[in-house]
């Protein structure tokens, strides 16, 4: 939605200024450099995001690292007082315990301070991956405006073209004209057809046709003459019946 | 980058036997040889809008009967869609399609060659549906 308004705030800056049709070409002209500007400051947006984040995750490892240290060190002091203590040595051990007391204080004054530069670190986190969806969503929504416009701006100029054109190219026309064309030729074709059979004898073809018809009888004939030769030796061949 | 599309575009539609003629800045007139039959091509950006005139008759011809057959989705006409274009007295039906080129790639090429076999067979159609009514 935001992504939307923004295109069409900056489109409407450029209308503003072009009131007369000499500048609409300039207007065309400049949609998609707006849009596609529009992207751009979406993805510079994102890079000071980007930068914002990585300066408050440093910020976070800094204090962290701080804080662990203090845990660490107060942890420390408070084995030492355990090992004086051990060794009967309570005033060492009271040294170490009040050491330890300071690094406590340490601990303590750092946690909210880490407490907020974590949270921060997360929020930044979150909104660099909510640009990156905008700009993702924002690039698609850019490159289906800017091809609605085109295919916008191309029917124009077909409809421009076609105002000029009048019956000249008037495809159900040329669709009957090049059907008769066809027609013309295929009766040509048939009449070439009957020609070239016209001069043929009838009676003379039905003769060669049974000619023909007569070979293959013969051929038949001769086959079943084979087969019937070939069976009897087969039989001949075969060894007598067992009787089982 | 248009002019370029332009060239490549008459390249490949020549090389499959259509005669290719530039009818103006990114404009092309592309004819079918057999049938002589016409498409004009818009090359915008990505945008390649073809367009073919079927008929252009006295506006008045156009009744509510015909119009309905125009937007009828059961018309037959499935891959194109019927646009007018009006001029004066005179209105123009025409057929249109169009695709968005991506790299001048074989899908892109694919493409293309549909949007003008879809308007080559729509047409045939739309002349079934239309004729009587126009005659």
């Amino acid at each position: 939605m935001g992504f939307f308004s923004d295109i069409f705030n900056r489109t409407g800056r450029v209308a503003r200024g072009q009131a007369n049709q000499a500048v609409g070409a300039l207007e065309d002209a400049t949609f998609e450099a707006t849009v596609q500007q529009t992207i751009r400051d979406m993805k510079t947006e994102l890079n000071n995001v980007v930068r914002s984040s990585a300066s408050a995750m440093s910020n976070y490892n800094q204090l962290d690292s701080e804080y662990q240290k203090w845990v660490r060190q107060a942890a420390e002091w408070k084995a030492r007082a355990v090992q004086a203590l051990d060794a009967g040595n309570e005033d060492l051990a009271k040294k170490a315990l009040a050491r330890k007391g300071e690094c406590d204080k340490q601990v303590t004054s750092l946690q909210s301070a880490i407490d907020s530069a974590r949270q921060a670190s997360e929020t930044l986190k979150s909104q660099v991956g909510e640009l990156k969806r905008k700009i993702d969503d924002g690039e698609r929504t850019a490159n289906t405006l800017i091809a609605r416009k085109n295919a916008a701006s191309a029917q124009r100029k077909v409809s421009e073209a076609l105002a000029g054109v009048g019956n000249a190219d008037n495809a159900f026309a040329t669709l009957a004209t090049f059907e008769k064309s066809v027609a013309k030729e295929e009766a040509t074709a048939k009449a070439f057809g009957e020609l070239a059979s016209a001069g043929k004898d009838d009676g003379l073809e039905a003769e060669f046709a049974a000619l023909q018809g007569a070979t293959v009888d013969s051929e038949l004939e001769e086959l079943k003459r084979e087969r019937r030769i070939g069976s009897v030796h087969i039989q001949k061949e075969l060894p007598p019946a067992s009787g089982h | 980058m248009s002019q370029n599309v332009l060239s490549q575009i008459s390249e490949l539609l020549a090389a499959k036997g259509y005669a290719v003629t530039e009818s103006g800045a990114g404009s092309l007139r592309i004819q079918d040889t057999d049938s002589h039959l016409s498409i004009a091509a818009v090359i915008e950006g990505e945008i390649v809008f073809f367009s073919m005139t079927c008929a252009t008759v006295a506006a008045s011809a156009l009744t509510p009967a015909i119009l309905r057959k125009l937007l009828d989705a059961n018309n037959g006409v499935s891959t194109s869609h019927f646009q007018i274009f009006e001029s004066g007295d005179a209105t123009t039906i025409s057929l249109n399609n169009f695709c968005k080129l991506q790299e001048m790639g074989a899908d892109d090429e694919d493409d293309i060659l549909s949007c003008i076999s879809f308007l080559l067979a729509d047409v045939v159609t739309a002349r079934d549906l239309l004729a009587a009514d126009l005659a």
